[in-house]
């Protein structure tokens, strides 16, 4: 074996025992917080609070609102920390329960506000923006929102979290293959939802 | 932002807006991608309110803790029981209703059209592979017992169902027959969901229960996602509803077999989404009275 495959070696094993270590560690964590231990409490918390705040920033788009589905993930979670078994890692299943909090959040709002727009919806341009490039963002915003749940759970995880199919899948319950349907589904709408934009565009400027 | 600015930033996106009809999927993907870029982004800089939410998280901790939902209610597996020979009878009917129906208005017998011999080629199978997807055709794959969804043609259109016949009648109504099996299995499927979800009871948990109900919701899912890709999810308020729907189940299919306290939370978010979105009333308002006897 060369010295490089050894030290290649070496590394490996480290990372892994590090990798063991700081699941033992959260692990250790997770059981004094289902104790009622505050100071667990708070560091699981800070470990995972950024994340997941803006991961619910971004399906929320609203400050106020991804503070509140922090806080709800956060106060469910905590709740039943004594339920929770370790098979998969804590932060996966306060993802999960993050993202559900916020579809159920995002869902109540579009019933309050009537806000949501399908997609099939989002074809009038409104007034041509001289920065054609602002419209074109806005419609595919808009095209966003008009997703389905799933479709823009995984398009957000995915495009701009950056988050892996297999930590989505794990998040959501589902397989990899799903999430790498959905994604491949959200993004076939998107490029509709882009020729539909700039074809109007195109015409409205044709017209003008 | 000078004019020169602004007009060379008009001249770029004129050239986009050109390019795009020509551009392939790589390339508008890429468009995409730079336009959603900042959608929904936290403002540069921007820090969660780390501690105000702490704040709220820790007084509710110290606060009196939620009662835990755990008595099992024993005429919830009755329901349950009968829900499931409820939905078995309505498929054996549908089954055997279907038969007669497509044997006495779809079906064109062989030998009242001779014509069909030689003119009828067989119904081409409409592809659409920008909608295909791996999951697609996981899910479509793990249907194995949904016999009602399998009958249905996989066609994007019922005009494209049709055989092509000399005389042009035949192909009309086989494509309003296809409508009609699509119409028919929507009816059925709400049925069935409304069936899964009446027996469904948020309040009551134990591992056999979830692991049942976690078993049929993931068969109505596969069922839902087949309907939402197929002509039945074109109507808007139809395809809003099994999407909705959607939703529900894969949170039920997710209930593990096993985690039966773990469940709890699952449960409660279960009841959020069917409470929140009226589900039940919505599938009772889309299966019109008296046809889930007729199912």
């Amino acid at each position: 074996m060369t010295v490089t495959a050894l030290s290649f070696t070496a590394s490996a094993s480290t990372d892994l025992g590090a990798v063991r270590a700081e699941r033992e560690q959260e692990a250790q964590l997770v059981t004094r917080a289902a104790a009622g231990d505050p100071a667990a409490q708070r560091t699981l918390y800070d470990r995972h609070v950024d994340r997941v705040y803006r991961l619910a920033f971004r399906m929320t788009g609203d400050a106020d609102m991804a503070t509140d589905v922090t806080q709800d993930a956060f106060i469910r979670a905590f709740e039943r920390l004594g339920d929770f078994r370790q098979e998969a890692a804590f932060g996966t299943w306060l993802h999960r329960i993050a993202v559900t909090t916020a579809l159920v959040a995002i869902r109540s709002r579009k019933r309050r506000d009537r806000r949501y727009r399908p997609l099939e919806d989002a074809d009038d341009v409104g007034q041509v923006d001289p920065q054609g490039e602002v419209l074109l963002r806005e419609h595919l915003h808009r095209a966003i929102d008009g997703l389905a749940d799933g479709y823009r759970t995984v398009f957000v995880m995915y495009e701009l979290e950056g988050y892996t199919h297999q930590e989505i899948a794990d998040t959501l319950g589902v397989a990899v293959a799903t999430s790498k349907g959905q994604l491949f589904r959200a993004k076939a709408r998107l490029r509709e939802a882009l020729k539909h934009v700039a074809a109007e565009v195109r015409e409205r400027r044709m017209t003008e | 932002m000078s004019t020169m600015d602004r007009d060379e930033m008009g001249d770029d996106f004129d050239r986009l807006l050109a390019d795009v009809s020509r551009m392939d999927d790589e390339a508008l993907d890429a468009v995409v991608a730079r336009a959603t870029a900042d959608y929904n982004a936290p403002p540069a800089g921007m820090r969660p309110p780390t501690e105000a939410m702490w704040t709220r998280i820790a007084a509710t901790q110290r606060g009196a803790p939620r009662g835990m939902r755990g008595h099992l209610h024993v005429q919830r597996w009755q329901l349950l029981a009968a829900s499931v020979a409820f939905v078995a009878f309505g498929i054996t009917i549908g089954r055997q209703w279907s038969g007669v129906a497509g044997s006495g208005a779809h079906a064109v017998p062989a030998s009242q059209a001779p014509v069909t011999r030689t003119a009828v080629t067989p119904a081409p199978v409409a592809h659409a592979p920008s909608e295909t997807t791996p999951a697609q055709v996981a899910d479509a794959g793990n249907v194995t017992h949904v016999s009602s969804v399998h009958a249905i043609p996989r066609v994007t259109s019922p005009s494209h169902a049709a055989p092509r016949v000399d005389d042009g009648t035949s192909g009309v109504a086989t494509a309003s027959g296809s409508n009609a099996a699509y119409q028919l299995a929507t009816m059925r499927h709400f049925a069935a969901a409304e069936a899964l979800l009446a027996s469904y009871d948020g309040s009551a948990r134990d591992a056999k229960t979830d692991a049942q109900l976690a078993s049929w919701a993931s068969d109505l899912l596969s069922q839902t996602r087949l309907l939402l890709d197929s002509p039945a999810g074109r109507d808007p308020v139809r395809r809003r509803l099994l999407q909705d729907l959607e939703l529900v189940l894969v949170q039920m299919a997710q209930l593990s077999p096993d985690a039966s306290k773990s469940a709890a939370l699952e449960h409660e978010l279960i009841d959020g989404s069917v409470r929140h979105n009226d589900i039940i009333t919505r599938l009772r308002s889309a299966v019109p009275a008296g046809a889930t006897t007729a199912l």
